[in-house]
């Protein structure tokens, strides 16, 4: 196990060095940059306009600048913004949390809305109740989550005169206000993740439920409910963590949405701005970032395997 | 960010983020609702201490030091904390439009006979009570300091600048300002809101310009939690006694538009910006009470063509695009009501055209334009491109939708083309890269700007090839007259020649800006210039 561990490290590691090399190629290329954008409207001669991006570093070829990030990054140096001369890795370090903790936020949700109903509509298959569920939960897939955001903020601000408090405070300064702020991005989030883990755990559950061991378990005279969540649930439980290892992409994505509109200062609405002002350390970062989180949730989904599998651990 | 940006973007404009790119300036013309802000028909005249106020804005500053930047993110907040040397006159009676200079931090200042030396008199101020600065008496050092700091930055502040010599204090309360040359927008520059006047200490880096603000004006600045919001609370040692009346300001990032409204709807703030015709209606019927105020939109729309280019070369086809478009039935439907603009923006009062002569000077003919097309050579007209971006809103691709339907009915077929916004504002637009283009310009404070910067052939914003040998004499000489009518008649002169001969960019429209506030929220008197300093008036009664 240490060994696939350490191979999948491996792997991360070059993952990120194609995708940040990408990223940087890519965001370069966009027309527009961040000298002209900040100068463009001052009459600024084109020596103060040169003088301003060699200051930033602007003026290096493309692959000294890579080469130069990638060895500043290395040693944990990110840069500094060019728009705001603040250090990079501050600005990131600040936002993570919000951003983590709204994934974690939905994704819990999402598991302990979409695990049970998912249960229930395979044990109660082709019943009014699976009809209803699975309407529902293609209901949820088919609802584009800003929409839902916005909604419950318009709907709450008229049917109850009421909004989660504006100004966004961790949950270490205020966890009251914290939570207020957290929950309506979550669900919004959580409700399309968790339809497709309702759709996931019921067709792996009913493809247990008539296999031959189960008949068996069944035979020996075990209980409905050990049948069902020891035997049944346990084993579609791989095919429902894969999903949710592959959601945390969707879900990060999600985030650059939802902390636009709950006004959250998160790593999503960052990556947003600096693309639009072309602060390229910043976009760089957080895209590392981003990659970061999604190989580190994979890698754990990989593991966990084992624990729910033992014979993926042996293997 | 789209701070950034619309610095929507307003990196200097309106933009703004963009990302919200618009913005939140807007001044009380007109109030729909037929009452006055200072007085309700109920509750007190008397003004009362108290009170927070909120704003929700799309985005935060990036640093808050006003020389750096030019958004209208930092420059509104400066104008919390910061005070200039003299200032834009607002009150009740005093019109949205009217630029009349009156003192802020110079009491009084004196002009020689020739135009060339400007002396202003310091009154009697007080620094905010925060190390490093503690409060000391404000001095003719701070604003010597100041004014080389802004000199030697690179920016539009250091062009405001370009006619000055030397800048010296004579005594304690006296600053001495030398021209190259007689400059008639001088003063008016003195005023514009890139001009905050800040304590020696900062400039020397004693505490970092880019994170705090210490200045003589209404509010301290408290605390600012970078991109969740800025507090400020009353300065007990503002030189107007008795002012602010509020205990507090908050600055709070809410880049979601709908967020803002139902924020306003649920009372957590008492001011959004600006709101379009259809969220206008929407909270009125759910806040029927809300005072609704109307103000000309501080710039305009403008189509530009690339004058070297054919077609465009030809003042025919210019004038033909210019008579095709129904300016008053496209501002009626998209803004909600507007004016026909022109080469100066209405915004600054009687320096533009009298609305009558616009109408006259840009009516709409689309038989006219058709003619004007024949003998240009194009009976069938032709196909070309026009430039938008999506940077500023929706409500901008609305309008090239609009003009491109006008300009098909003379026969020319202009395909939109939606352009983002960076690329629009630091690639397409400044290096002419375009066939047509329509875009909001920034907020300009002076005719000088308005028309200097655009049309002259060296101006800083001339992105459209523009040459002119005859309109630069023209343009070169209007900053020469001192007598303040006679230079408004010249550069009325200006204008009409401008839309006569020239006719690029073509002015389109200059909508009425409509923001809502809170019945309670009294003497609120903004400016169009940047700075929310107009809060020190404001107090609420309830």
């Amino acid at each position: 196990m240490a060994e696939y561990i350490i191979k999948r490290l491996i792997y991360s590691v070059l993952v990120l060095l194609i995708m940040t090399t990408f990223i940087f190629v890519v965001m370069r290329a966009v027309p527009g940059d961040v000298v002209t954008l900040q100068l463009a409207n001052s009459g600024a001669t084109e020596e103060q306009m040169a003088a301003l991006k060699s200051e930033l570093g602007l003026d290096k070829g493309i692959t000294t600048q890579l080469g130069e990030w990638v060895s500043h990054a290395v040693q944990g140096d990110l840069g500094t913004s060019l728009w705001s001369g603040k250090a990079v890795s501050d600005v990131i370090f600040e936002r993570i949390p919000v951003t983590l903790q709204l994934a974690v936020m939905s994704m819990i949700l999402a598991i302990i809305i979409g695990i049970p109903v998912g249960v229930i509509s395979a044990v109660k298959q082709n019943t009014l109740i699976d009809h209803f569920l699975r309407v529902i939960s293609v209901g949820g897939l088919s609802i584009p989550n800003f929409w839902l955001g916005l909604i419950l903020l318009t709907g709450l601000s008229l049917a109850l005169n009421w909004i989660p408090p504006l100004g966004y405070q961790s949950f270490a300064e205020n966890p009251i206000v914290n939570l207020q702020q957290m929950l309506l991005p979550s669900i919004c989030l959580a409700i399309t993740l968790s339809a497709s883990i309702v759709r996931m755990t019921r067709s792996a559950v009913l493809d247990v439920l008539h296999s031959e061991f189960i008949r068996t378990v069944r035979s020996k005279g075990a209980k409905e409910w050990v049948v069902i969540f020891k035997h049944a649930l346990r084993n579609s439980l791989v095919s429902v963590i894969t999903l949710i290892g592959l959601q945390v992409g969707y879900l990060l994505g999600g985030t650059v949405v939802l902390e636009s509109i709950f006004s959250l200062p998160g790593l999503g609405n960052l990556i947003y701005e600096s693309v639009l002002s072309r602060d390229y350390p910043i976009v760089q970062a957080a895209v590392l970032m981003f990659g970061t989180m999604f190989l580190l949730v994979n890698l754990i989904v990989d593991v966990m395997y084992g624990w729910v599998d033992p014979r993926i651990r042996t293997r | 960010m789209v701070k950034k940006l619309r610095l929507y973007i307003n990196i200097l404009l309106a933009a703004l983020l963009l990302l919200g790119v618009s913005a939140c300036s807007s001044g009380t013309f007109k109030n729909t609702n037929g009452k006055t802000n200072s007085t309700g028909e109920k509750g007190s005249t008397e003004p009362k201490k108290g009170g927070t106020y909120t704003i929700l804005a799309a985005a935060d500053p990036d640093m808050l030091d006003p020389h750096r930047q030019s958004s209208i993110y930092t420059n509104s907040l400066a104008g919390l904390v910061y005070n200039k040397l003299v200032s834009f006159e607002t009150g009740p009676g005093v019109e949205f439009t009217d630029y009349k200079v009156v003192p802020d931090l110079a009491e009084r200042w004196e002009v020689s006979d020739d135009g060339k030396v400007y002396t202003f008199y310091l009154r009697e101020a007080y620094w905010q009570d925060k190390p490093p600065v503690n409060g000391r008496q404000l001095t003719a050092e701070d604003v010597v300091a100041t004014m080389e700091r802004i000199i030697n930055l690179p920016g539009h502040q250091a062009s405001l600048l370009s006619a000055v010599e030397s800048v010296k204090a004579t005594d304690d309360r006296t600053v001495v300002f030398s021209l190259k040359q007689p400059f008639a927008p001088f003063l008016n520059f003195m005023a514009n809101h890139f001009m905050w006047i800040l304590p020696k200490e900062g400039i020397e880096g004693k505490f970092d310009l880019t994170t705090d603000m210490i200045g003589t004006g209404p509010f301290i600045l408290e605390e600012w939690k970078d991109n969740v919001q800025a507090t400020f609370k009353r300065n007990p040692n503002y030189y107007e006694k008795g002012k602010p009346y509020l205990d507090r300001v908050i600055y709070k990032v809410v880049p979601d538009q709908s967020a803002r409204i139902a924020a306003l709807r649920t009372g957590q703030a008492e001011a959004i910006g600006q709101l379009s015709p259809q969220e206008l209606a929407q909270l009125k019927k759910t806040n029927p009470d809300f005072d609704i105020f109307e103000a000309l939109f501080p710039t305009q729309e403008q189509v530009y063509v690339n004058i070297k280019k054919k077609p465009f070369n030809d003042l025919r086809v210019r004038k033909a695009i210019s008579l095709a478009i129904d300016r008053k039935k496209m501002v009626d439907n998209i803004y909600g009501g507007g004016e026909v603009s022109g080469p100066v923006n209405p915004s600054l009062g009687d320096w533009a055209l009298p609305l009558k002569d616009r109408e006259q000077l840009m009516p709409y003919d689309p038989e006219a334009a058709k003619k004007l097309l024949a003998e240009a050579g194009y009976p069938n007209g032709f196909d070309t491109t026009l430039m938008v971006t999506d940077g500023y809103g929706p409500q901008l691709v609305r309008v090239a939708q609009w003009i491109a339907e006008d300009l098909r009915n003379v026969g020319i077929n202009a395909k939109i083309e939606v352009v983002e916004y960076a690329t629009y504002y630091s690639e397409r637009w400044p290096k002419v890269e375009y066939d047509m283009g329509i875009g909001y310009q920034t907020y300009f404070q002076e005719p000088d700007e308005w028309l200097r910067t655009q049309l002259h052939t060296n101006g800083a914003k001339n992105w459209y090839n523009i040459s002119d040998p005859k309109l630069d004499k023209m343009l070169d000489e209007q900053r020469l007259i001192l007598d303040q009518e006679k230079r408004k008649e010249y550069v009325h002169d200006i204008q009409r020649y401008v839309l006569e001969n020239l006719i690029n960019p073509i002015p389109i429209s200059t909508y009425y800006t409509k923001t809502p506030r809170p019945p309670y929220v009294k003497d609120s008197y903004p400016h169009a210039s940047y700075g929310y300093g107009y809060l020190r008036n404001v107090w609420f009664d309830k």
